[in-house]
């Protein structure tokens, strides 16, 4: 009896030991969009080439929370300078496919508004999220930050009426949501670099908004064998 | 493409009429290096339409071709071969909507100018072409209340006909149309759609009463040599402004130059044949 509890205490063991070593395994953290994605104007034209920290606007700061939060993770940059949804349709198999992250971090639009309705919008950036999950990777959904640079233009309705598809698009797939919209609006002409692009405290705003959701994704999926072991 | 974040352009070349015939020739060879530059710029009143023309040390003085109280953007234009610009483009108002006008230059006269109804409040990217017969074509993109679809309609002379969806209703968007001429004179339209697997390039052609003959389009049918010759023509654009659009030329010996919009084939150009 003895013997069988003790080979019982050992096998747990093992196992936590294999989940420690599930929990502390570092994430892997793609962010794919345009040029606020890349961290125009701080690190143009370093952009779309998976470069880590400090390259990049708010991938950094949310690096860097992120650790400081206990999260082993590694924030790749693959915004472009200029990319529109329809670009991102383009290249989010292949990339992904070149990648393989755990975590991708989807915000793109502000280029199409001129070109595509917001339901295009809209319809291109499932496109990236169904693709995401399809490989069993994590997508996390942003809006569209404000846009005070192209004002004249009228954009601000179609940039609302897209955000509005996002946020439901975040709630039909179930997937975590970071609303920059909504953190950067009341204070934009302080935070944008501008009119279109954060200055680095908007990015350091996006990081915070990135944040959220995204740990609360890697505490979801950390905890996961826990509770398997529970279950079991 | 890069759309907004570094300039408040969009820009549209159209070449001016380069060829008016065997006799001509010689005449024209210098107005052979001649392009038109069309584009939407915010100079302090909001959105407005400009033009400038390219001279022997790069683009001459610009002016304001289209001053609303709304914003006037994504231009695209061509010349006919009597030498008018047809110019198309949205104005997106302050409910966002966004209409298609159009407008003919009457060399010197008041130009004809106007409004092409299409039945819907959201239109997007309009491109405009004149048939071998010389009558002008536009091409656009609206939102159905379900998804983008392409439209196309032609100028009879009195008006524009009604708008004539080219590809089947589907719930998918087709967006981004581009008019060209095929070898034959067809006017066909080509166009991007969202479908399984990504988008691709689709393709019909006009046949006297509708558009036909949808078809997937392979990138390389259309890279032939305009590229290199629009690099070479062009002087490098103002300032203000960012290439986003085509080039519609007239080369001696008649043949029909077009640049495809970049965002139908990025900086790749075709030459009609």
């Amino acid at each position: 009896m003895t013997r069988s509890l003790t080979a019982l205490l050992f096998a747990v063991l093992l196992l936590l030991g294999a989940v420690r070593d599930t929990v502390a395994a570092r994430f892997l953290i793609d962010t794919v969009g345009d040029s606020i994605t890349s961290g125009y104007p701080y690190y143009w034209p370093i952009e779309g080439n998976g470069c880590t920290p400090p390259c990049g606007g708010y991938q950094p700061k949310l690096q860097s929370l992120l650790l400081a939060a206990g999260k082993d993770v590694l924030v790749r940059n693959y915004g472009v300078r200029g990319a529109s949804t329809a670009d991102g349709v383009a290249r989010i198999d292949a990339l992904l496919d070149a990648t393989t992250p755990q975590f991708v971090l989807i915000m793109e639009g502000t280029n199409d508004l001129l070109f595509l309705s917001p339901n295009t919008v809209y319809r291109n950036i499932a496109y990236m999220v169904d693709a995401t999950l399809a490989r069993g990777e994590v997508p996390v959904l942003g809006t569209i930050p404000p846009d005070s640079y192209n004002a004249v233009q009228n954009l601000n309705k179609p940039i609302v009426e897209t955000n509005v598809l996002l946020r439901q698009l975040a709630r039909d797939r179930g997937i975590g949501l970071a609303d920059h919209y909504a953190a950067l609006v009341g204070n934009w002409s302080n935070l944008t670099y501008e009119g279109l692009h954060p200055n680095l405290a908007g990015y350091e705003v996006m990081a915070r908004t990135w944040f959220t959701p995204v740990h609360d994704r890697i505490n979801a999926m950390t905890s996961l064998p826990w509770l398997m072991l529970l279950l079991d | 493409m890069s759309i907004k974040g570094r300039t408040r352009m969009a820009v549209l070349f159209c070449g001016l009429l380069l060829w008016a015939g065997p006799v001509a020739a010689a005449a024209a060879a210098d107005a052979a290096d001649a392009l038109r530059l069309v584009w939407a710029a915010d100079r302090g009143q909001g959105f407005d339409l400009f033009t400038a023309v390219q001279e022997k040390n790069g683009w001459g003085p610009s002016t304001r071709l289209v001053d609303g109280p709304e914003a006037d953007i994504t231009p695209a234009c061509t010349v006919d071969q009597g030498g008018r610009l047809w110019l198309v483009w949205i104005v997106r108002d302050r409910e966002g909507r966004s209409q298609l006008r159009y407008r003919i230059d009457a060399l010197g006269r008041k130009p004809r100018e106007g409004r092409i109804v299409t039945g819907f409040d959201d239109n997007y990217a309009p491109v405009v072409l004149i048939d071998r017969e010389g009558t002008g074509w536009v091409a656009w993109a609206s939102y159905t209340g379900s998804s983008d679809d392409v439209f196309a309609s032609r100028f009879d002379g009195a008006g524009w006909s009604a708008p004539l969806r080219v590809h089947a209703a589907n719930d998918q968007p087709d967006v981004k149309p581009f008019l060209s001429l095929s070898g034959d004179g067809r006017v066909q339209v080509t166009w991007l759609g969202l479908r399984e697997g990504g988008y691709q390039r689709f393709q019909v052609q006009w046949n006297g009463t509708g558009f036909l003959g949808e078809r997937v389009v392979a990138d390389k049918t259309w890279e032939q040599g305009m590229h290199k010759h629009l690099r070479r023509k062009a002087p490098p654009l103002p300032r203000e402004t960012r290439a986003q659009g085509m080039v519609t030329a007239f080369l001696p010996g008649n043949r029909e130059i077009q640049a495809v919009p970049d965002w139908v084939f990025p900086l790749t150009f075709s030459e009609g044949r």
